[in-house]
Protein backbone atom coordinates (compact mmCIF):
# COMPACT_ATOMS: atom_id res chain seq x y z
CA UNK A 1 0.00 0.00 0.00
CA UNK A 2 2.03 2.54 -1.08
CA UNK A 3 -0.42 5.04 -2.83
CA UNK A 4 -3.05 6.89 -1.14
CA UNK A 5 -5.14 9.22 -2.82
CA UNK A 6 -7.64 12.03 -1.78
CA UNK A 7 -10.76 13.05 -3.20
CA UNK A 8 -12.57 16.63 -2.21
CA UNK A 9 -15.93 17.37 -3.66
CA UNK A 10 -18.28 15.65 -5.58
CA UNK A 11 -17.20 12.71 -7.32
CA UNK A 12 -17.09 12.44 -10.73
CA UNK A 13 -13.39 11.54 -11.58
CA UNK A 14 -12.46 7.86 -12.89
CA UNK A 15 -8.72 7.39 -12.43
CA UNK A 16 -6.79 5.57 -15.03
CA UNK A 17 -3.83 3.82 -14.24
CA UNK A 18 -1.08 1.47 -15.66
CA UNK A 19 -2.36 -1.31 -13.44
CA UNK A 20 -6.03 -0.91 -13.17
CA UNK A 21 -7.93 -2.95 -10.74
CA UNK A 22 -9.86 -5.59 -12.64
CA UNK A 23 -13.49 -5.35 -11.70
CA UNK A 24 -13.02 -1.96 -10.51
CA UNK A 25 -15.73 0.03 -12.60
CA UNK A 26 -13.71 3.62 -11.04
CA UNK A 27 -10.85 4.23 -8.81
CA UNK A 28 -11.58 7.13 -6.35
CA UNK A 29 -10.16 7.76 -3.15
CA UNK A 30 -8.12 5.63 -0.87
CA UNK A 31 -8.93 6.47 2.70
CA UNK A 32 -10.68 9.61 2.73
CA UNK A 33 -13.33 10.82 0.79
CA UNK A 34 -15.04 13.52 0.73
CA UNK A 35 -18.28 13.28 -1.73
CA UNK A 36 -20.05 15.72 -1.18
CA UNK A 37 -20.07 18.91 1.58
CA UNK A 38 -22.35 17.68 3.82
CA UNK A 39 -20.82 14.17 4.06
CA UNK A 40 -17.49 12.84 4.85
CA UNK A 41 -16.97 9.35 4.31
CA UNK A 42 -14.17 7.68 5.37
CA UNK A 43 -12.73 4.59 4.88
CA UNK A 44 -11.75 3.13 8.29
CA UNK A 45 -12.63 -0.27 9.11
CA UNK A 46 -9.15 -2.23 8.10
CA UNK A 47 -10.78 -5.96 7.82
CA UNK A 48 -13.53 -7.40 5.20
CA UNK A 49 -15.63 -8.04 8.43
CA UNK A 50 -15.29 -4.86 10.75
CA UNK A 51 -17.78 -2.30 10.91
CA UNK A 52 -16.44 1.40 10.86
CA UNK A 53 -15.09 1.86 14.12
CA UNK A 54 -17.19 0.19 16.19
CA UNK A 55 -15.39 -3.13 16.75
CA UNK A 56 -13.07 -3.94 19.88
CA UNK A 57 -9.54 -5.27 19.16
CA UNK A 58 -9.60 -8.68 18.03
CA UNK A 59 -13.15 -9.00 17.12
CA UNK A 60 -13.81 -8.23 13.23
CA UNK A 61 -17.39 -9.55 13.00
CA UNK A 62 -20.43 -7.03 12.38
CA UNK A 63 -22.55 -6.12 9.30
CA UNK A 64 -22.01 -3.60 6.99
CA UNK A 65 -23.60 -0.54 7.06
CA UNK A 66 -24.28 2.78 4.91
CA UNK A 67 -25.90 3.74 1.47
CA UNK A 68 -22.61 3.53 0.05
CA UNK A 69 -19.65 0.83 -0.21
CA UNK A 70 -16.19 1.07 -1.06
CA UNK A 71 -13.62 -1.91 -1.95
CA UNK A 72 -10.46 -1.53 -1.32
CA UNK A 73 -8.19 -4.15 -4.15
CA UNK A 74 -4.94 -4.88 -3.77
CA UNK A 75 -3.45 -4.07 -6.94
CA UNK A 76 0.22 -4.85 -7.60
CA UNK A 77 2.15 -2.71 -5.18
CA UNK A 78 -0.91 -0.07 -4.87
CA UNK A 79 -4.31 0.08 -3.60
CA UNK A 80 -7.53 1.49 -5.29
CA UNK A 81 -10.99 2.05 -4.00
CA UNK A 82 -14.09 0.64 -6.01
CA UNK A 83 -17.27 2.41 -4.82
CA UNK A 84 -20.67 0.69 -5.21
CA UNK A 85 -23.57 2.99 -4.74
CA UNK A 86 -25.67 -0.03 -5.09
CA UNK A 87 -25.06 -2.53 -2.93
CA UNK A 88 -26.90 -5.22 -4.54
CA UNK A 89 -24.41 -4.63 -7.44
CA UNK A 90 -22.02 -6.13 -4.55
CA UNK A 91 -20.51 -9.85 -5.42
CA UNK A 92 -20.07 -11.68 -3.12
CA UNK A 93 -16.93 -12.26 -1.00
CA UNK A 94 -16.13 -15.75 -3.21
CA UNK A 95 -17.01 -14.01 -6.40
CA UNK A 96 -14.62 -10.52 -5.10
CA UNK A 97 -11.98 -13.51 -4.12
CA UNK A 98 -11.97 -14.68 -7.46
CA UNK A 99 -12.27 -11.52 -9.65
CA UNK A 100 -10.22 -9.62 -7.51
CA UNK A 101 -7.38 -11.73 -5.98
CA UNK A 102 -7.06 -10.50 -1.67
CA UNK A 103 -10.21 -7.81 -2.58
CA UNK A 104 -10.95 -6.43 0.68
CA UNK A 105 -14.77 -5.17 1.26
CA UNK A 106 -15.21 -2.52 3.89
CA UNK A 107 -18.32 -0.51 4.89
CA UNK A 108 -18.19 3.54 5.02
CA UNK A 109 -19.65 5.34 8.50
CA UNK A 110 -20.16 9.12 7.58
CA UNK A 111 -17.56 10.60 10.53
CA UNK A 112 -16.74 14.34 11.09
CA UNK A 113 -14.70 16.63 8.84
CA UNK A 114 -11.05 16.42 9.82
CA UNK A 115 -9.95 18.05 12.85
CA UNK A 116 -8.85 21.69 12.50
CA UNK A 117 -5.38 22.08 11.37
CA UNK A 118 -5.68 18.95 9.07
CA UNK A 119 -6.49 19.49 5.48
CA UNK A 120 -8.29 16.72 3.44
CA UNK A 121 -5.67 16.68 0.87
CA UNK A 122 -3.74 15.49 3.82
CA UNK A 123 -6.16 13.68 5.88
CA UNK A 124 -5.29 10.14 3.42
CA UNK A 125 -2.45 9.61 6.23
CA UNK A 126 -5.32 9.17 8.86
CA UNK A 127 -5.56 5.69 8.41
CA UNK A 128 -2.39 4.59 8.08
CA UNK A 129 -1.54 6.18 11.34
CA UNK A 130 -4.61 4.93 12.99
CA UNK A 131 -3.05 1.50 11.98
CA UNK A 132 0.43 2.29 14.09
CA UNK A 133 -1.26 3.98 16.72
CA UNK A 134 -3.84 0.89 17.07
CA UNK A 135 -0.40 -1.40 17.56
CA UNK A 136 1.26 0.99 19.58
CA UNK A 137 -1.73 0.77 22.02
CA UNK A 138 -2.04 -2.51 22.07
CA UNK A 139 1.28 -3.32 22.82
CA UNK A 140 1.16 -0.66 25.99
CA UNK A 141 3.46 2.19 24.77
CA UNK A 142 3.03 5.08 27.03
CA UNK A 143 5.56 7.02 29.49
CA UNK A 144 8.20 5.12 30.82
CA UNK A 145 8.26 2.95 27.62
CA UNK A 146 10.94 2.45 24.94
CA UNK A 147 10.33 1.52 21.37
CA UNK A 148 11.81 -0.33 18.60
CA UNK A 149 10.15 0.25 15.14
CA UNK A 150 11.40 -2.16 12.86
CA UNK A 151 10.85 -0.86 9.13
CA UNK A 152 10.79 2.48 8.01
CA UNK A 153 7.91 2.75 5.49
CA UNK A 154 4.59 4.76 6.07
CA UNK A 155 3.45 2.53 9.30
CA UNK A 156 7.35 2.67 10.42
CA UNK A 157 7.63 6.05 10.37
CA UNK A 158 3.87 6.65 11.73
CA UNK A 159 4.76 4.60 14.13
CA UNK A 160 7.67 6.57 15.30
CA UNK A 161 5.60 9.90 15.46
CA UNK A 162 2.75 7.62 17.51
CA UNK A 163 5.44 6.78 20.02
CA UNK A 164 6.70 9.82 20.61
CA UNK A 165 3.12 11.20 21.28
CA UNK A 166 1.98 8.21 23.55
CA UNK A 167 4.64 9.67 25.55
CA UNK A 168 7.71 6.92 24.84
CA UNK A 169 10.44 6.94 27.02
CA UNK A 170 12.96 6.84 23.80
CA UNK A 171 12.12 5.66 19.89
CA UNK A 172 14.79 3.42 17.88
CA UNK A 173 13.94 2.92 14.16
CA UNK A 174 15.34 0.52 11.76
CA UNK A 175 15.27 1.81 8.24
CA UNK A 176 16.14 0.58 4.92
CA UNK A 177 17.01 3.79 3.24
CA UNK A 178 19.09 6.85 4.03
CA UNK A 179 15.69 9.27 3.12
CA UNK A 180 13.80 6.99 5.83
CA UNK A 181 16.57 7.31 8.30
CA UNK A 182 16.49 11.02 7.86
CA UNK A 183 12.38 11.11 7.98
CA UNK A 184 12.36 8.98 11.06
CA UNK A 185 14.98 11.31 13.14
CA UNK A 186 13.05 14.42 11.92
CA UNK A 187 9.95 12.73 13.17
CA UNK A 188 11.33 11.22 16.55
CA UNK A 189 13.23 14.39 17.38
CA UNK A 190 14.74 14.15 20.62
CA UNK A 191 13.54 10.79 21.29
CA UNK A 192 15.80 8.99 19.34
CA UNK A 193 19.22 8.04 21.23
CA UNK A 194 20.39 4.91 18.85
CA UNK A 195 20.29 7.33 15.34
CA UNK A 196 17.78 4.93 13.65
CA UNK A 197 19.89 1.48 14.62
CA UNK A 198 19.77 -1.40 16.42
CA UNK A 199 22.60 -2.67 16.68
CA UNK A 200 23.86 -0.85 19.69
CA UNK A 201 20.18 -2.20 21.50
CA UNK A 202 21.84 -5.77 20.75
CA UNK A 203 24.70 -5.80 22.67
CA UNK A 204 24.03 -7.26 26.46
CA UNK A 205 25.86 -4.87 27.96
CA UNK A 206 23.22 -2.05 27.19
CA UNK A 207 20.38 -3.91 28.74
CA UNK A 208 19.27 -0.32 29.47
CA UNK A 209 18.84 -0.06 25.92
CA UNK A 210 16.62 -2.93 25.14
CA UNK A 211 13.27 -1.19 24.00
CA UNK A 212 10.20 -2.60 26.52
CA UNK A 213 7.87 -2.50 23.05
CA UNK A 214 8.77 -3.50 19.57
CA UNK A 215 6.89 -2.59 16.69
CA UNK A 216 7.57 -3.96 13.16
CA UNK A 217 6.28 -3.16 10.34
CA UNK A 218 7.91 -4.59 7.83
CA UNK A 219 6.17 -7.26 5.97
CA UNK A 220 8.90 -10.10 5.46
CA UNK A 221 9.82 -12.75 8.37
CA UNK A 222 13.01 -11.11 8.97
CA UNK A 223 11.14 -7.91 10.82
CA UNK A 224 9.69 -10.00 13.51
CA UNK A 225 12.64 -11.47 13.90
CA UNK A 226 14.60 -8.90 14.21
CA UNK A 227 11.97 -6.75 16.31
CA UNK A 228 12.80 -9.96 19.06
CA UNK A 229 16.36 -9.56 18.88
CA UNK A 230 16.45 -6.19 19.78
CA UNK A 231 13.47 -6.37 22.29
CA UNK A 232 13.98 -6.84 25.99
CA UNK A 233 13.96 -10.15 27.54
CA UNK A 234 10.44 -11.94 28.83
CA UNK A 235 7.90 -9.64 28.35
CA UNK A 236 8.27 -8.13 24.93
CA UNK A 237 5.43 -7.00 23.61
CA UNK A 238 6.27 -7.02 19.89
CA UNK A 239 3.15 -5.80 17.86
CA UNK A 240 2.90 -6.49 14.17
CA UNK A 241 0.28 -4.06 12.62
CA UNK A 242 -1.42 -5.33 9.60
CA UNK A 243 -1.89 -8.65 8.35
CA UNK A 244 -1.73 -10.24 5.63
CA UNK A 245 -0.11 -13.39 3.51
CA UNK A 246 3.09 -12.23 3.77
CA UNK A 247 3.35 -10.59 6.96
CA UNK A 248 5.78 -12.21 9.75
CA UNK A 249 3.47 -14.03 11.92
CA UNK A 250 1.30 -15.51 9.51
CA UNK A 251 5.27 -17.20 8.06
CA UNK A 252 5.62 -17.61 11.37
CA UNK A 253 2.70 -19.64 11.60
CA UNK A 254 3.02 -21.24 8.57
CA UNK A 255 3.47 -25.23 8.56
CA UNK B 1 14.51 -18.74 18.12
CA UNK B 2 14.75 -15.05 20.09
CA UNK B 3 11.25 -15.30 20.48
CA UNK B 4 11.19 -18.34 22.48
CA UNK B 5 14.65 -17.57 24.26
CA UNK B 6 13.04 -14.29 25.61
CA UNK B 7 9.54 -15.72 26.29
CA UNK B 8 8.51 -12.14 24.26
CA UNK B 9 5.00 -12.11 23.56
CA UNK B 10 3.82 -11.55 19.77
CA UNK B 11 0.30 -9.04 19.90
CA UNK B 12 -0.72 -9.67 15.96
CA UNK B 13 -2.79 -5.88 15.30
CA UNK B 14 -4.95 -5.55 12.48
CA UNK B 15 -6.54 -2.42 11.40
CA UNK B 16 -8.01 -0.22 14.57
CA UNK B 17 -10.67 0.43 16.37
CA UNK B 18 -12.80 2.70 19.15
CA UNK B 19 -11.80 1.84 22.86
CA UNK B 20 -12.87 3.55 25.79
CA UNK B 21 -11.77 7.08 25.68
CA UNK B 22 -12.67 7.35 22.17
CA UNK B 23 -11.69 6.27 18.14
CA UNK B 24 -8.06 5.51 17.39
CA UNK B 25 -8.97 6.85 13.86
CA UNK B 26 -9.62 10.47 15.89
CA UNK B 27 -6.36 10.03 18.05
CA UNK B 28 -3.99 9.91 14.49
CA UNK B 29 -6.05 12.69 13.08
CA UNK B 30 -5.66 14.57 16.49
CA UNK B 31 -1.86 13.75 16.15
CA UNK B 32 -1.36 14.84 12.65
CA UNK B 33 -3.88 17.83 12.87
CA UNK B 34 -1.39 18.93 15.66
CA UNK B 35 1.96 18.17 14.15
CA UNK B 36 1.95 19.29 10.33
CA UNK B 37 5.27 18.18 10.44
CA UNK B 38 4.24 14.59 10.41
CA UNK B 39 2.43 14.99 7.07
CA UNK B 40 5.17 16.73 5.53
CA UNK B 41 7.74 14.09 6.12
CA UNK B 42 5.28 11.24 5.17
CA UNK B 43 3.94 12.60 2.47
CA UNK B 44 6.40 12.65 -0.29
CA UNK B 45 5.02 13.21 -3.47
CA UNK B 46 2.30 15.10 -4.53
CA UNK B 47 0.50 14.96 -8.41
CA UNK B 48 -2.47 15.58 -10.15
CA UNK B 49 -4.83 13.64 -10.67
CA UNK B 50 -3.71 13.75 -14.79
CA UNK B 51 -0.40 12.68 -13.73
CA UNK B 52 -1.52 9.64 -11.78
CA UNK B 53 -0.23 6.96 -13.87
CA UNK B 54 3.32 8.57 -13.34
CA UNK B 55 1.95 8.97 -9.28
CA UNK B 56 2.04 5.11 -9.17
CA UNK B 57 5.56 4.55 -11.05
CA UNK B 58 7.08 7.33 -8.32
CA UNK B 59 5.33 5.42 -5.33
CA UNK B 60 6.21 1.48 -7.06
CA UNK B 61 10.44 2.92 -6.34
CA UNK B 62 10.53 3.10 -2.82
CA UNK B 63 14.78 3.20 -3.41
CA UNK B 64 13.66 6.68 -5.09
CA UNK B 65 12.64 8.14 -1.88
CA UNK B 66 8.53 7.86 -1.83
CA UNK B 67 6.98 7.13 1.47
CA UNK B 68 3.55 8.37 1.09
CA UNK B 69 2.28 9.64 -2.32
CA UNK B 70 -0.94 11.82 -3.42
CA UNK B 71 -3.05 12.48 -6.29
CA UNK B 72 -5.13 15.29 -5.87
CA UNK B 73 -7.86 15.43 -8.52
CA UNK B 74 -7.51 19.02 -10.07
Amino acid sequence: MKAVRSVEGEWRSSISTSRPCRGAARHAGHEYLRLRPELHPVREPGHPWSRAGRRAPGRHGGRRRGHLRLYGVSAMSAWCVQLVPDPRAACTRHQRRRRHGRAVPCAVGPVGPPPDGLDVRDASIVEPAAVSWHALRLAGTGPGTRVAVVGAGALGLLAVAGARRLGAEAVALEARHQYQKEAGERLGRGSMPTACSMSSLRRPERKRAWPSVASSSLRAGRSLSSASISARPAGLDAAVPQGGPGDPVARLLRP
Amino acid sequence: MPLFHKEARVIPSLGYCAHDSGREMEDAAAMLADDPDIVRTVITHRFPIEDATEAFRVASERAGGAVRVVIEPS
